[in-house]
């Protein structure tokens, strides 16, 4: 087997970032004012139930995880089940942890060193600014979603659209879909949602914290 | 001079994966020539399945990657569809074999027949019986019971070594006698994720060895099984 290539893995952290930055974006009539209702978060932890809608399945595939967010650019983006799998980012630091034989492994940094490029285009997003990158057209909705849509057609084979739906709370969202095709999407639904409760930053550098369920 | 040495080194190790040979087979009792004939067969799918198993790969330069695997098999037709999709949902490959590799959607690297045509070699080796022209049954000189299928096209052989009361190895030879893979599998609940119990008649672990210079080992965990029709339509 080849190695996934850099682009499979910016796309997977792409995916898990972009949900996390959503989490910033309260509810407001148009991306300008979405834009200062979210100055006000500064740290952000939820659970998620993320469902995997394909073609060939009766029923979605369900995974259940923890995001923890800590402006201006922590994150810990972990799931639990089926699979565990840990992507942590502090500073400038990326690291991702995956379920081996002989426990979590981290992946080696060369295949992690390419998703710094990403990171100034994901910042923007944590800001609120959506509209911010060249790549994505954002449009807001009146039924309070945000739609983002590649406009290079080359990312757009890979992922259609993004739709956020916000809650009537600023600063919280209810749920996220990402649109790989006609039958292919993923919808991540967030609850138990805390704004600004504090967050150690050994969360967003090691492993296993003092915040761990399981 | 650094070229010679390099050259050196690489028919050594060719030699050293490449020349490994069938281990004899030793005759059994009737009753135990019967019952591993039957437990070799029972192993193999002959019923329409969906399985989806988490995907981690351990690859040539000692890197990890973990996915999930949805693979639908149809053992009567020898038909495949899989997708692999990254942790986070992300559909990596979608493709399908029925006597060709189609690709409906696949990212970079996975858009390489190449890669699809591996995949789906593996799937039939773990879960498919060998389409052999002879079954040679019998014991191995540690008493390990053994069903050795040669390729009526004498392009190899694949052994089915019944290793334990839970588990078994699938091993596949080149015509040349060169072992390419080693399939591990299992079927006990303790090799299952915790809680998870295990799944009858499906595998809860299978490990797929590559061999060689670049060998790379795939390790496939069940997340769940279902029976399929027998009549489903062909997916396209």
């Amino acid at each position: 087997m080849k190695k996934i290539s850099k682009n499979t893995e910016y796309a997977a952290v792409l995916t898990a970032l972009l949900a996390c930055a959503v989490f910033l974006t309260g509810w407001a009539d148009d991306l300008e004012t979405l834009k200062e209702k979210v100055t006000f978060v500064e740290s952000i932890q939820a659970d998620f139930t993320q469902e995997k809608h394909l073609e060939m399945l009766e029923q979605p595939l369900i995974s259940k995880g923890e995001l923890y967010f800590q402006a201006p650019r922590s994150l810990r983006w972990e799931y639990t089940q089926p699979v565990r799998s840990v992507l942590l980012m502090h500073n400038d630091e990326i690291r991702r942890y995956v379920r081996t034989d002989s426990g979590m492994e981290a992946q080696k940094s060369r295949s992690l060193e390419a998703m710094r490029v990403f990171l100034g285009e994901i910042c923007m997003w944590m800001q609120g600014e959506f509209d911010a990158n060249p790549d994505l057209e954002a449009r807001m909705k009146s039924d309070r979603r945000v739609v983002l849509t590649p406009k290079d057609p080359a990312m757009a084979e890979v992922i259609e659209r993004i739709e956020l739906r916000l809650t009537d709370t600023p600063g919280v969202i209810d749920a996220v879909s990402i649109h790989e095709s006609a039958t292919s999407y993923t919808d991540i639904r967030f609850h138990d949602t805390k704004i600004n409760e504090g967050i150690e930053s050994t969360v967003f550098q090691k492993l296993s914290h003092g915040r761990d369920k399981q | 001079m650094v070229r010679g040495a390099i050259l050196l080194l690489v028919c050594f190790l060719l030699c050293v994966s490449g020349c490994r040979s069938l281990a004899p087979i030793q005759p059994a009792s009737s009753a135990l020539h019967a019952d591993t004939a039957r437990q070799c067969r029972a192993h193999f799918l002959t019923r329409p399945r969906q399985l989806v198993q988490s995907l981690t790969a351990y690859l040539p330069d000692g890197g990890v990657r973990d996915a999930i695997a949805v693979i639908r098999i149809h053992p009567e037709a020898g038909r495949f569809k899989c997708v692999i999709m990254s942790v986070e949902g992300l559909v990596l490959f979608d493709g399908e074999y029925d006597g060709a590799v189609s690709i409906h959607r696949a990212i970079p690297p996975f858009d390489e027949k190449k890669f699809a045509r591996a995949m789906f070699a593996d799937i039939r080796l773990a879960f498919i019986s060998p389409e052999a022209w002879n079954v040679e049954v019998g014991i191995l000189s540690g008493g390990t019971p053994i069903c050795r299928y040669a390729y009526s096209d004498g392009k190899g052989f694949v052994e089915v070594r019944l290793s334990g009361a839970d588990c078994l190895e699938i091993r596949r030879y080149t015509g040349g006698k060169r072992l390419r893979e080693t399939v591990d599998i299992c079927y006990a609940p303790a090799c299952s994720f915790p809680g998870s119990g295990g799944a009858g008649e499906i595998p809860v672990k299978i490990d797929i060895f590559h061999h060689g210079l670049f060998g790379y080992r795939l390790e496939l965990k069940l997340i769940e099984a279902k029976e399929l029709p027998r009549t489903e339509k062909q997916e396209g």
